[in-house]
């Protein structure tokens, strides 16, 4: 079981409403059109996926729980190392991504919980998250969450010693959690909602919120 | 005995050699002149926030917006879906290529995952120079730009693009809806988005140099001699923007 990859993802993806010292946090609008996107995206209603021995595999090792609906992806997470988690999951993602023209594990192989999986998995290798940005980036929107593929870009780029695209990766400074560098931020919103993610500002607030 | 030949065609060949050196010191600069008349693309005149009426789009949604004060060309891949051309694609098609119109929307439909915009005032570019500053804005699935020419009716091109996320130069060719590569830059150089860079290419018959920020990067001799129309080129979701396109058409 990963606990903490599970607790920062739960932080990440909480769709919380709190009453701290009087203030009511605001949930992230779900009549959003994002959210209405990533919705429809999360879904496995029509239980389409090809390879169901791998999805099972994949979600039992991320503990993703698929008796619920998937959280949405509100790209604002506390940055920081997740502990090696050294499973079989992880040497079978491992030798995928090591072999050319092997099928990756798309939404139409193991449906949108499988491909969750796999994004929460890749946290625990940095070489292997390299791999995964760019299988699914390569898959296009329909096999992989473009709001998934930005923050695990902003992951990818932190760790290169470059500044963060979409402002996904928090940090705490004086005591308040704000994004880390984002390179040219003047667009940042613009970027975000390409992705299919909230305003920055809205999602700060959630995490801000969320963390209180 | 007629008199030793030599130094009287030497003679002969210095006076020829000598003509055209004058020929070509005083005609040269005026043929020059007349040949490297540079077409600017102005969007000085364009309306912010519509589609823009100098570059036509045939694949991609294309806006004209205000960049620090100016007029530049986004492409906004937030609007990309696959498959689909830009709304104006026939209307588009028919402004540039008349009645031959329905075989180049066959193809660029073939290539709707790269959004495409033609120069309208150029109707045609064998030689010379095409150069363009573009910043890339964002894009998850890709970040890129380019410069599309050799526009045949039939919708076939060339493209010579930058891609963020690979931080290359590379030529590709676009052929009866395939894309094949053909040449990659000599070396990787990542930019940042937000700031402006130029793409630039030479052309020489078949001979064609890419340039990223005025480095030369890539060379190639072409299949053939390059003759159609130009562009902007960019690929799926990338959102990037374009100013300062100009054609330096000159002699071979």
């Amino acid at each position: 079981m990963i606990t903490r990859q599970a607790a920062a993802a739960s932080l990440a993806l909480a769709f919380i409403s709190l009453s701290l010292a009087g203030q009511r946090c605001a949930s992230p609008d779900t009549t959003a059109d994002w959210f209405r996107r990533q919705r429809a995206w999360l879904s496995d209603a029509k239980h389409d996926w090809s390879d169901d021995a791998l999805r099972s595999a994949l979600v039992s090792a991320a503990a993703v729980d698929v008796d619920r609906l998937l959280s949405a992806q509100i790209g604002a997470e506390r940055e920081g190392e997740i502990p090696l988690a050294d499973t079989a999951i992880l040497a079978r993602l491992r030798t995928l991504a090591g072999t050319r023209g092997s099928t990756w594990p798309t939404r139409g192989a193991v449906g949108a919980a499988g491909v969750r999986a796999v994004w929460l998995l890749a946290q625990h290798d940095t070489a292997l998250q390299r791999t995964v940005l760019h299988r699914m980036m390569e898959s296009g929107p329909d096999e992989a969450l473009a709001a998934d593929v930005a923050v695990l870009e902003d992951r990818v780029r932190l760790q290169s010693a470059r500044k963060q695209l979409y402002g996904s990766q928090l940090r705490v400074v004086g005591g308040k959690l704000v994004p880390a560098p984002i390179e040219d931020s003047s667009h940042v919103d613009m970027r975000r909602d390409a992705a299919g993610l909230p305003p920055l500002r809205e999602a700060l607030r959630t995490v801000q919120c969320a963390e209180r | 005995m007629d008199a030793p030949a030599g130094p009287n065609i030497l003679s002969f060949h210095a006076a020829i050699v000598m003509r055209h050196l004058v020929a070509c010191l005083l005609i040269g600069p005026f043929a020059a002149a007349l040949a490297q008349q540079p077409i600017r693309v102005d969007l000085s005149h364009e309306k912010v926030n519509t589609e823009p009426t100098k570059f036509l789009p045939m694949v991609g949604s294309w806006v004209v917006t205000s960049e620090a004060g100016r007029n530049v060309v986004l492409v906004d891949g937030r609007a990309w879906k696959k498959g689909q051309p830009a709304g104006g694609l026939a209307d588009n098609a028919r402004t540039i290529y008349g009645a031959r119109h329905e075989e180049f929307i066959d193809n660029v439909k073939a290539f709707a995952y790269f959004p495409i915009a033609v120069a309208r005032d150029v109707e045609n570019f064998e030689n010379g120079e095409i150069s363009v500053r573009f910043q890339m804005i964002g894009g998850t699935l890709d970040r890129c730009a380019g410069i599309m020419f050799d526009l045949k009716p039939n919708g076939d091109y060339l493209a010579m693009r930058f891609n963020g996320t690979e931080d290359n130069l590379v030529l590709w060719t676009f052929n009866n809806g395939k894309r094949s590569f053909v040449k990659r830059g000599s070396e990787n150089i990542p930019l940042e988005l937000g700031t402006w860079h130029e793409i630039k290419i030479t052309v020489h018959g078949r001979q064609l140099e890419g340039f990223l920020d005025g480095k030369q990067l890539l060379d190639d001799t072409l299949k053939a001699p390059v003759s159609g129309k130009v562009g902007l080129w960019s690929k799926t979701d990338s959102m990037s923007e374009f100013a300062d396109f100009i054609v330096t058409p000159s002699a071979r």
